[in-house]
């Protein structure tokens, strides 16, 4: 009964730190409608700007607090909302998403330039040494604060939505923004205000958990992760609910951490809130099918068959006279730069035809790199590097396909990162602390010609992706994207086609990661972390998801970042300050740098004169089920 | 041929159809007009599988499909436009007809080829200039005629059209009604949802009058265009400032 | 110049306007005087509604000028024009549906110098329902007590100028005739109101001026009698039955 109450509070605390944290998450998404996946990040920074005040400037706790979490943190919400969430206004998903993600990037960067992740930094837990025994279970001081700020946050948030002016304002935005601009409330404001209130929140949990865990720039805004699952159970937009699904984390957690100790069991314990998010995403009511929903245009450069073949052909000679007369020294590089433009060629159809977000390409290509260590280099293993991975996909496609945009992509997020810790993190996968062994494939132990195998790999998987895109399939894929109603209409067997697009995207994201694992000889649960995915994903969006060229260009771009980097000195993170800048720019060319290239040059080309006028106005989403609630 | 029997919806507190009977027989064109918020859309929605009724039951050529998913219900035959456009913006004009044609074929390969029948069916509603065109930049009248020779390119046996006409010119419109004629004239079951009283008028063998989610009347043009009632759901009520 | 010079309550100049590269309205010239009730007529996809939208700051033309009162806010937000008395209740939706009557009343406060007090007494004084069901949820009223409760900002708000987007859409004819009679009255008591309405025998009774738009132009211009005969024969197809 003692374990049970001392987990029980246990599990509140946490819980309690969760709802924070999702209550903020909540805040922003619904002022806004934008995802923050940076708002880790924002509590990361405050987290830092309190130890910056208190350990190294030496002011006293409460103050550091007070102005951490009510000038510091809404303040950096605020610049944001003004400088890019702003200019968002109705871009895709994929290009919010990447935005914030580059955010997160760059935050973190600022942090690791500022604050030397090697020397490390502690904060002091508030009202050290103190304790209080409540029922036989001895609380810390500190604990009981988090509770006490948690309650005292649900209820004076709910007294500031409901009695003031301002907080009624807002909850009239997300109901019905035009609206309510139409009754001189100003829609942008309170979107700020959104912004900094979620930033306050998250900087308050940013600052409470700071004492708990090692103060790491990574850690700290990855930690935020398991918050989802708790916005997510308040469907995203309910605060209430989402405190209580905080709470019901944290038990969950606790609880699992102390009864569950079978061996098998308690190495899935850090995946618990993945699973609870998943599951929460996939018993999620999702609205039946939207109509009158304007998608944004996606580039329609479709190449021919014999451009595709000419390109296809020029890029393997290319490839070949690279594979004689690079120098070796540079080869490794080459070889691993276009594995992993492999693995961004996988996301093409996903999300620059179809218009599905997947945050789990890299977790895919981990199964492709195990499945080869597994299986062997010989041509089986390479099968099995496709297949092992199409199948999983297929797998975690089938209760997910009903899910459509950020739940979809909120999912592959959980099972992405569900995998890392309970997969490549496993001693029984892994083998052995260094990594696990990968043999190349066919064993072709001669750089040079690993090199034009990979090659040779991408170039056939590129001209098929482009001969998808010409299919039939591609057609429906595109449909898809644009007008779900349009194609269910048409007879569109719709989730057979989003089952096989995924599976097929898994297996190509598969053959890229075994490649890699040859070109590394083993791999380890870094290569495949959650970080290192959305980087991937945002490089390819930056540089036009929707075209091969433009994978192709993000890859040995990221390839060739770290050479950069050697002739810059004195800037510790080049590449996140890079790839967040990039993202930030995306605002105004969402169709990527490659796809806004094209069509500057198609914009030459005639265009039709047709003058009717056209009476909708362009209505982003309108659920038309909305109106029976 | 489609039946709808006695169809009930509600949206929160509001019926939004309530005891809907009506039927669209093979070879003609019936007319579906009302008032704006009357309820036609809805009444789309449901006979397409998009929205659940609360009551009642749809009838594709005498076979039940109340239970059936959308996608079953276009394989059993069954098409339609939409008012707010669902145009496939990113597919060329061509493509958007293709597709469709494609998806049809899957179930028996014979027939033309996807692309000839797309050809056809844009020579057909006069949209061949533009077939390679991105469909997103059409102007609303052109994105009208694109959808219907998308829907078109399943060879429904019945087709829901809303609002086809809107967008269009005078001379446009008529082409389009003369369009409907010939499709119904082949045996298409065709229901037209359409403000411009005239085009209905004229190529409708029948007509029901919704206002209010429920049937105000039914008959041919002549005994519609005579009701009291009907004008009344139109133009609204004399004098009512007085 | 010796004739006295009457300051429009709100002119649309030359507007030009459209979404994306697709025009709707078509040099549009339109005068609100400042007494009286001007209505829009049209057919659907005319483009009425985007000329309230461009009325009220929500969308803005690609040439030309909104003049309130006289001053040029083109390009003006909807809030701030809301703010200097500029009153629109937008199409089928004027109220938030997921707050509370009250919530929604207090909304209506946004306007400098609008007290809350004065606001529900106003609105609780005029719509006794909506005082029994001030903790219920907007969106749970019936649609009468929606659009009442839409139209009590137009009472409270002490407007300049009123926009009204079909408030009778989906709404009982006893309910209409409620509603406009209580913008008869406010029009009556100095508030220049302009009208988007779709039963055009309605708006012509309660009208002083009206307008019809087609194809994104302004085809007519005039009082009810003088553009009677044109309007009904465009709506319902029956010349002399009407």
């Amino acid at each position: 009964m003692d374990t049970f109450l001392a987990l029980t509070v246990t599990g509140l605390v946490t819980g309690c730190l969760y709802a924070l944290t999702a209550s903020g998450l909540v805040v922003t998404y619904t002022t806004s409608g934008i995802f923050n996946f940076a708002h880790g990040a924002i509590g990361m920074l405050a987290a830092f700007s309190y130890w910056e005040l208190t350990a190294s400037q030496g002011m006293p706790g409460l103050p550091a607090l007070l102005l951490t979490v009510l000038v510091i943190s809404p303040l950096v919400g605020a610049v944001i909302e003004r400088l890019l969430v702003r200019r968002l206004g109705t871009a895709s998903l994929e290009v919010t998403l990447t935005v914030t993600v580059g955010l997160l990037l760059l935050l973190i960067g600022i942090a690791n330039t500022i604050w030397d992740p090697a020397t490390p930094h502690r904060v002091q837990a508030f009202f050290l040494g103190d304790e209080v025994t409540v029922a036989g279970v001895v609380l810390t001081a500190h604990q009981l604060v988090i509770v006490a700020t948690a309650t005292a946050v649900a209820i004076s948030l709910w007294a500031f939505l409901h009695w003031s002016r301002t907080g009624v304002a807002l909850r009239a935005v997300v109901d019905d923004r035009e609206l309510a601009a139409l009754t001189g409330a100003s829609p942008t404001r309170v979107g700020q205000l959104g912004w900094a209130l979620g930033a306050g929140l998250a900087g308050l949990a940013g600052v409470l958990l700071a004492s708990q865990v090692s103060l790491d720039a990574t850690t700290m805004t990855l930690l935020v992760v398991n918050g989802y699952a708790a916005a997510v159970l308040g469907r995203l937009t309910n605060l209430p609910l989402t405190f209580v699904g905080g709470l019901l984390l944290g038990l969950c957690q606790a609880w699992a951490v102390g009864y569950l100790t079978l061996d098998f069991i308690s190495q899935i314990q850090p995946v618990i809130p993945m699973l609870f998010l998943f599951v929460a995403l996939v018993l999620s009511p999702q609205a039946r099918l939207r109509v009158a929903q304007t998608a944004p245009l996606r580039a329609p450069s479709v190449p021919g068959a014999r451009r595709t073949l000419l390109a296809t052909g020029s890029f393997l000679v290319v490839a070949a006279l690279a594979a004689v007369a690079m120098p070796l020294s540079r080869m490794g590089d080459a070889t691993h730069g276009m594995a992993v433009a492999l693995i961004l060629l996988s996301l093409v159809p996903l999300v620059g035809y179809g218009g599905m977000v997947s945050l789990s390409q890299l977790t895919f290509a981990g199964i492709g790199a195990v499945a080869l260590a597994k299986v062997g280099g010989g041509p089986e293993g390479l099968l099995a590097a496709i297949a092992v991975p199409a199948a999983v996909g297929l797998l975690v496609a089938l209760p997910t396909m009903r899910l459509r945009g950020l739940h979809l992509a909120l999912a592959t997020l959980a099972f992405g990162y569900a995998m890392d810790d309970a997969f490549f993190s496993n001693a029984t996968v892994m083998t052995d602390s260094l990594g696990l062994p990968v043999p190349r494939p066919l064993g072709l132990d001669d750089p040079r010609g690993y090199f034009f195998l990979v090659c040779g790999a991408f170039a056939v998987c590129a001209f098929g992706v482009l001969a998808l895109r010409r299919s039939t399939l591609g057609r429906r894929l595109v449909a898809l994207g644009d007008s779900p109603a349009g194609c269910s209409t048409l007879g569109m067997r719709v989730r057979r086609t989003k089952l096989g697009v995924f599976a097929m995207s898994a297996g190509m994201a598969g053959l890229g990661g075994a490649l890699l694992g040859g070109q590394q000889g083993a791999v380890g649960s870094a290569d495949f972390g959650l970080l290192l995915s959305l980087t991937l994903l945002l490089l390819a969006v930056v540089w036009g998801v929707r075209t091969v060229s433009g994978v192709l260009i993000a890859a040995l771009l990221l390839e060739a970042a770290p050479l950069l980097q050697d002739h810059i000195s004195g800037v510790g993170s080049v590449v996140p300050l890079l790839v967040g800048l990039g993202a930030i720019g995306l605002g105004k060319h969402q169709n990527g740098i490659v796809g806004s290239v094209v069509a500057a040059t198609r914009r030459r080309r005639a265009v039709p004169n047709l003058p009717q006028p056209r009476t909708e106005p362009p209505i982003r989403e309108e659920v038309l089920t909305s109106a029976q609630s | 041929m489609l039946r709808v029997e006695d169809i009930g919806v509600r949206f929160g507190g509001v019926h939004a159809l309530k005891g809907v009977s009506l039927t669209c027989p093979a070879g003609q064109v019936t007319g579906l007009i009302g008032p704006n918020g009357a309820g036609k859309t809805t009444l789309f929605n449901i006979v397409t599988g998009i929205q659940r009724p609360d009551a009642g039951s749809v009838h594709l050529d005498d076979r039940d499909i109340t239970r059936d998913s959308t996608e079953q219900r276009a394989r059993a035959g069954l098409a339609r436009t939409f008012q707010r456009l669902e145009v496939f913006g990113s597919l060329t004009v061509r493509e958007n007809v293709q597709l469709a044609a494609e998806l049809h074929r899957g179930l028996r390969r014979r027939g033309r080829s996807p692309v000839e029948l797309a050809d056809d069916l844009l020579a057909r509603v006069g949209l061949t200039a533009v077939a390679d065109h991105q469909a997103g930049v059409l102007p609303t009248g052109s994105a009208r005629l694109l959808e219907l020779a998308r829907a078109l390119a399943i060879s429904p046996t019945t087709l829901l059209l809303d609002e086809p006409g809107s967008g269009l010119d005078e001379a446009e419109s008529h082409q389009l009604g003369d369009l409907l004629r010939s499709l119904a004239a082949e045996g298409t079951a065709v229901l037209l949802v359409e403000h411009d009283v005239q085009l209905v008028m004229r190529i409708c063998a029948h007509i029901y009058v919704l206002d209010f989610g429920q049937l105000l009347c039914e008959g041919s043009p002549a005994e519609v265009q005579a009701d009291v009632g009907v004008q009344q759901a139109y133009l609204g009520a004399e004098s009512v400032a007085s | 110049m010796t004739a006295p010079v009457v300051t429009a309550a709100l002119e649309l100049r030359g507007v030009n306007a459209g979404y994306g590269r697709v025009q709707v309205l078509y040099d549009i010239n339109l005068v609100l005087p400042p007494r009286g009730v001007v209505a829009l007529l049209g057919p659907n996809g005319a483009g009425k509604s985007t000329l309230l939208r461009v009325a009220s700051g929500r969308t803005v033309p690609s040439s030309g000028q909104v003049l309130l009162r006289g001053n040029d806010v083109t390009g003006r937000s909807p809030e701030r024009l809301a703010r200097v008395g500029l009153c629109s209740v937008p199409e089928g939706r004027g109220v938030f549906p997921n707050l509370t009557v009250s919530d929604n009343l207090r909304m209506w406060t946004f306007r400098p110098g609008v007290r809350r007090k004065d606001v529900e007494e106003t609105a609780y004084g005029r719509f006794p329902r909506l005082a029994e069901r001030r903790r219920q949820l907007a969106g749970r009223l019936s649609g009468g007590e929606q659009q009442m409760l839409a139209m009590s900002r137009a009472l409270t708000a002490d407007p300049d100028v009123l926009l009204l987007d079909e408030i009778s859409m989906g709404l009982a004819p006893v309910v209409v005739a409620e509603l406009f009679a209580l913008v008869r009255q406010i029009a009556d008591d100095g508030t220049p109101v302009l009208l988007v309405e779709q039963f055009a025998r309605t708006a012509l009774e309660v009208a002083d001026e009206v307008a019809v738009l087609s194809q994104g132009r302004i085809r007519l211009h005039g009082a009810p009698d003088q553009v009677r005969d044109g309007v009904l024969a465009t709506y319902l197809h029956a010349e002399g039955s009407a």
